[in-house]
């Protein structure tokens, strides 16, 4: 029997063409591999939306069977001082590619290495060009040093659209036999955040304590309440229907085993869809993040939530 | 890729370095009489290290080079560059000495590399020479030992004029304005636009959004500004801006499109932003972050109760700012530190005498622009 892997793996595209929802970087990166040449890269962006994949598609595409040999895989965030740059990324750079022109350097949270190793890399983009290619991958460009940045073609990967998200998690029910909801299926859309490994781990996770999957289940394993049940407790106190909306707070926090932060965090998130005018909203979005900190400050968090319940009802 | 292959082979080739290329090449023509090292200082991306080879080139020398990415500390300064540095080269060639990225050596990864360099300028037989960004983070004793030669930042014409050629020998077909474009984006960068050329080859209509952020930011300030919405906190989802610097972005505009009761009730928002930003860097809580997007961009979005007027938008000041007092503080830094050699004090104690050292020019050894900067400040 097959050992079971994580589905974040077994799903993973394995070719340009199956990436979803990066139609322009994709046909970028396919104009390449046609040409069989790159620039160095920086792919910018939050996790879990694409950026190693499609490194891990285009070196697969441009080495073929040699992809393993000719791409380096390093992790910044756990190496990243200027000993790495100037030992191991260079080493593997200045050696001859197999089977092709050049290899890939794939340097992970690029954003993690000190500024003193960025200004290590510089001159080994370019002394070994001929032989080696970077990509870089960050969250945010600009958390990279410009000399490096005017050596790379940048891609900006944005959070993915709920229609890929939808698209994987079909496809995966379907591939493992799963029954997923309708319902089931907004939920994990709602709780990934635009995060494809969340959404696919949370699928996973559900998958092997049942194979009929609804909302309730998918819920319960992201450690996240209902958007309804939120929004209940918060027009209850918003109505100054003090006693009831801690009621739900108690059911969040007992029966739920919901932390304090997860509820605020759900309480920010729900206010832009409330029924008040935009001052308020910003008012509420202020005070939440206020309790939010006093979470981090004090001891008791029910209490920080309950003044910030009161608060709602004199707004 | 363009940019190795159409590095360029002959100082003619070098787009928009007329001044220091030539005081380049006087200072390697008459090396031996003034100083032994010089320092090519300027913006990335300019031409700097591409006109030392180009050099070694023209007049046949070999390199020996050493950058950010060899170790630096003493002991391999000395071995490498101290070596190359009394001899000749196994060809019979004469040798230079490249040392890149000199504005890092680190204090402490490479422990000694500074004092180890200026013992070696000062006993060089062979030209060296010095590479940086910022001359100002080449530490004084270095600077002292060289011949200062900024590359400025390119204009963009000359930019536009490289990009067209290449355009030209590949077939790429590019019009004017998308070259002005790309070179303008570039912001002085001739690599980057090169790059950008070469990455766009086939697709050069969405010139216009590379280098992108800055197209995009723009948007979304302008967003924030016009809609008065809290949506617009999704604009900033796809920007590649951290919210620090977003807040910046929108400190710079928001008092040229707000007024009175708006911009006092705007800036509420920003001063509460910067808390949770304040926070969120101080606790490790990253969970704030959201809160401070949201004042900054939705909160100052439904602040504005006046009219939306159209204004221009600009990049943050504060930055530029902050470079041009930096250059400023170290000169001061550099003439304090000859005061407190000179009069047995610390240099805390040696800026009492600022206002009197323009007049002691002599005496404490000031260089031209030394003295030119104390006459120009009225306040020490």
């Amino acid at each position: 029997m097959k050992i079971e892997e994580p589905w974040t793996e077994k799903y993973r595209p394995k070719t340009l063409d199956e990436i979803m929802g990066r139609d322009y970087i994709v046909m970028r990166l396919k104009s390449y591999v046609q040409n069989r040449s790159m620039p160095h890269l920086l792919f910018a962006g939050p996790a879990g939306v694409g950026k190693t994949t499609s490194a891990l598609c285009l070196a697969r595409e441009l080495f073929g069977e040699y992809w393993h040999q000719n791409f380096q895989e390093t992790n910044a965030s756990d190496e990243r001082g200027i000993n790495v740059v100037r030992n191991k990324i260079k080493n593997f750079a200045r050696t001859k590619a197999i089977g092709g022109d050049f290899k890939i350097i794939f340097l992970d949270e690029a954003d993690a290495l000190t500024s003193d190793a960025q200004n290590a890399l510089r001159r080994t983009m370019e002394l070994f060009a001929r032989t080696c290619r970077f990509i870089l991958s960050c969250n945010y460009s600009s958390k990279i040093i410009e000399p490096i940045q005017s050596r790379c073609a940048v891609f900006r990967f944005g959070p993915l659209s709920e229609e890929a998200i939808l698209k994987m998690i079909e496809k995966m029910s379907e591939n493992e036999n799963l029954k997923l909801t309708e319902t089931g299926k907004k939920a994990i859309i709602y709780v990934s955040e635009g995060d494809m490994r969340k959404a696919i781990n949370t699928l996973q996770a559900a998958a092997f304590l049942e194979k009929d999957i609804d909302e309730e289940l998918i819920y319960q394993i992201a450690a996240k309440a209902k958007p309804v049940e939120i929004k209940d407790m918060i027009v209850l106190a918003l109505e100054g229907q003090f006693l009831k909306a801690r009621n739900k707070l108690d059911t969040l926090l007992l029966k739920y085993g919901l932390s304090g932060e997860d509820i605020l965090r759900q309480v920010h998130r729900e206010i832009f869809s409330l029924d008040i005018n935009e001052e308020k909203k910003i008012k509420l979005v202020d005070m939440i993040g206020e309790h939010d900190f006093r979470l981090v400050e004090g001891s008791n968090e029910r209490i920080q939530i309950e003044a910030l319940l009161a608060k709602f009802a004199v707004i | 890729m363009f940019v190795e292959k159409y590095r360029p082979k002959k100082f003619s080739d070098i787009a928009g370095q007329k001044s220091a290329l030539k005081e380049l090449i006087s200072w390697i023509n008459t090396w031996g009489t003034d100083k032994k090292a010089c320092l090519l200082y300027g913006p990335s991306g300019n031409g700097k290290t591409t006109s030392v080879y180009v050099l070694a080139d023209e007049i046949n020398l070999e390199i020996i080079e050493m950058n950010a990415s060899d170790k630096r500390n003493a002991e391999a300064i000395e071995k490498i560059v101290g070596n190359a540095s009394q001899t000749y080269s196994l060809d019979g060639r004469k040798r230079i000495i490249v040392l890149d990225e000199a504005d890092n050596i680190y204090g402490t990864v490479d422990k000694g590399g500074v004092r180890a360099l200026v013992k070696i300028i000062s006993e060089t037989r062979v030209p060296i020479i010095l590479i940086a960004n910022e001359h100002w983070n080449v530490s004084t004793s270095i600077r002292e030992k060289c011949k200062m030669i900024n590359y400025p930042k390119l204009r963009y014409p000359s930019i536009a004029k490289v990009l067209k050629d290449i355009a030209k020998k590949e077939g790429i077909n590019v019009s004017d304005s998308q070259v002005i474009t790309l070179a303008k984006n570039s912001e002085g960068n001739l690599r980057a636009a090169i790059n950008d050329l070469e990455n766009y080859r086939e697709d050069i209509d969405k010139i216009g959004t590379l280098r992108d952020t800055k197209t995009s930011i723009f948007h979304a300030i302008a967003e924030v500004f016009k809609r008065r919405s809290c949506d617009v906190r999704e604009v900033f989802w796809n920007i590649d801006k951290s919210p620090d610097e977003i807040l910046l972005w929108i400190d710079e505009n928001l008092p040229k499109v707000y007024e009175k009761e708006d911009l006092e009730e705007a800036y509420k928002m920003l001063s509460k932003a910067d808390i949770y930003l304040a926070r969120t860097k101080r606790r490790q809580q990253y969970k704030l972050w959201g809160y401070a997007m949201d004042l900054m961009s939705s909160g100052v979005s439904v602040a504005r109760k006046g009219n939306f007027k159209f204004t221009k938008f600009s990049p943050p000041s504060y930055f530029t700012k902050l470079a041009r007092t930096k250059a400023e503080r170290t000169i001061r830094k550099d003439i304090t530190q000859k005061i407190s050699k000179k009069c047995h004090c610390s240099t805390r104690v040696a800026k009492q005498y600022l206002t009197i050292a323009k007049n002691l020019s002599d005496y404490f050894e000031l260089e031209k622009k030394e003295i030119e900067f104390l006459k120009s400040k009225i306040y020490l």
